[in-house]
């Protein structure tokens, strides 16, 4: 969970001294950031190992513009805008060097075996594989889907707080939400014993 | 008709489900949550394959991540539990180990005048004494670690020049598994 401690006014002042050149400023800005941010990309991406990559690429691009930020206190969706962009274009160009597609692969997801022992090298693996699963799902959710489910499990963030950031009415977020779900249960369904 | 309807019944149930587990439930619709659970069996199944994959989700998600999350409550007692027999295995291995270990020079005491002598004092559990064991004499000064190895398609071997001259002592080494470890007295 990504808690921003910094109210309106201390944020205004952090930026501005960053934006000044003060490199404190923008590190205090990044260890603000930097949890959410990532979430961002992991939830356009819907790839984990991708994430590091970007979120250094994100952050430089922040460093480069952020004398262009007129207003402060919008720094969060301007970060967005920039997390998901950098995401995107990054997360593509990483597709098309990949010759696997990202689909959900049927085989992978094959039923899991009840029996487990505990501490065994077997559990182990199985746990992995379980785990696996799971995460390729949520990757072949659409991006749409993905994104708020991400940060509301990731950052645990409100219906409320996904909307202002991705810039959506409360109604939409929770609409994805419940989609989400479904489409979750609907590929997992028999598939993994939770 | 009916479809639809029932397709729009199921869609707001499922929405009911995500704003609960979201922690986005008014006291209304928490109150109409439990009364259906408690209510309505299939409903019920249905709300905990949402709860449980939820939650599987969430946590393959913050692993993915590396967000480390506190265990709970159950399995920290489970962990504490496990770290004190831990422990205590551990100090029964160290007492077997104490009270089994064979006596040597430096810890066996004779007691004066009880005409005991070395080599019966000696005793173990794990390995007879004999003197292919015990009577292995100090390396001589001179004495080279081995240099050569013999190499072929299947097995190694390490040759070992003994302190007689034209005698060695040939090691075969498993190729799969090699350890190095440290050996306090040279044979």
């Amino acid at each position: 969970m990504t808690t921003v401690t910094l109210d309106g006014e201390s944020l205004r002042q952090l930026v501005t001294e960053a934006q000044r050149g003060d490199r404190a400023a923008a590190d205090e800005l990044v260890r603000e950031h930097d949890a959410w941010v990532r979430s961002v990309i992991y939830g356009v991406t819907g790839r984990a190992a991708l994430v590091d990559d970007i979120a250094q690429q994100v952050w430089t691009r922040a460093w480069e513009r952020l004398p262009t930020l007129e207003d402060p206190r919008r720094l969060r969706a301007w970060l967005y805008t920039i997390a998901r962009h950098t995401a995107i274009d990054m997360g593509m160009a990483q597709r098309r060097q990949q010759t696997t597609t990202a689909t959900f692969d049927e085989e992978a997801a094959a039923p899991v075996p009840a029996r487990r022992d505990e501490h065994s090298p077997v559990r182990a693996a199985v746990e992995r594989e379980v785990q696996e699963t799971l995460l390729r799902a949520v990757q072949s959710l659409p991006a749409i889907y993905r994104e708020p489910f991400v940060l509301r499990h990731l950052e645990d963030w409100s219906y409320a707080q996904i909307g202002a950031v991705l810039d959506l009415p409360v109604d939409t977020v929770e609409t994805r939400l419940v989609r989400a779900r479904r489409l979750l249960r609907e590929m997992l369904q028999g598939k993994v014993e939770p | 008709m009916n479809r639809d309807r029932s397709a729009k019944s199921n869609f707001a149930l499922q929405r009911l489900f995500s704003r609960y587990l979201d922690g986005e439930c008014t006291a209304q619709e928490r109150q109409r949550l439990h009364t259906t659970l408690r209510t309505d069996a299939a409903a019920r199944a249905e709300f905990e394959a949402y709860r449980d994959l939820d939650r599987a989700v969430g946590q393959a998600m913050r692993q993915a991540m590396g967000r480390t999350e506190p265990a709970p409550a159950w399995w920290t007692v489970r962990l504490r539990l496990a770290s004190g027999l831990t422990l205590a295995a551990a100090a029964a291995c160290v007492a077997l180990f104490v009270w089994l270990r064979p006596p040597g020079p430096g810890n066996h005491v004779s007691p004066p005048g009880s005409g005991t002598s070395q080599a019966a004092a000696i005793s173990s559990w794990f390995v007879a004494p004999g003197p292919q064991g015990d009577e292995v004499g100090p390396a001589p000064a001179a004495y080279e670690r081995p240099e050569l190895r013999v190499r072929d398609t299947r097995r190694h071997w390490l040759v070992v020049p003994a302190p007689e001259p034209g005698r060695y002592l040939i090691i075969e080494v498993d190729r799969v598994r090699t350890h190095v470890i440290g050996v306090h007295q040279d044979f």
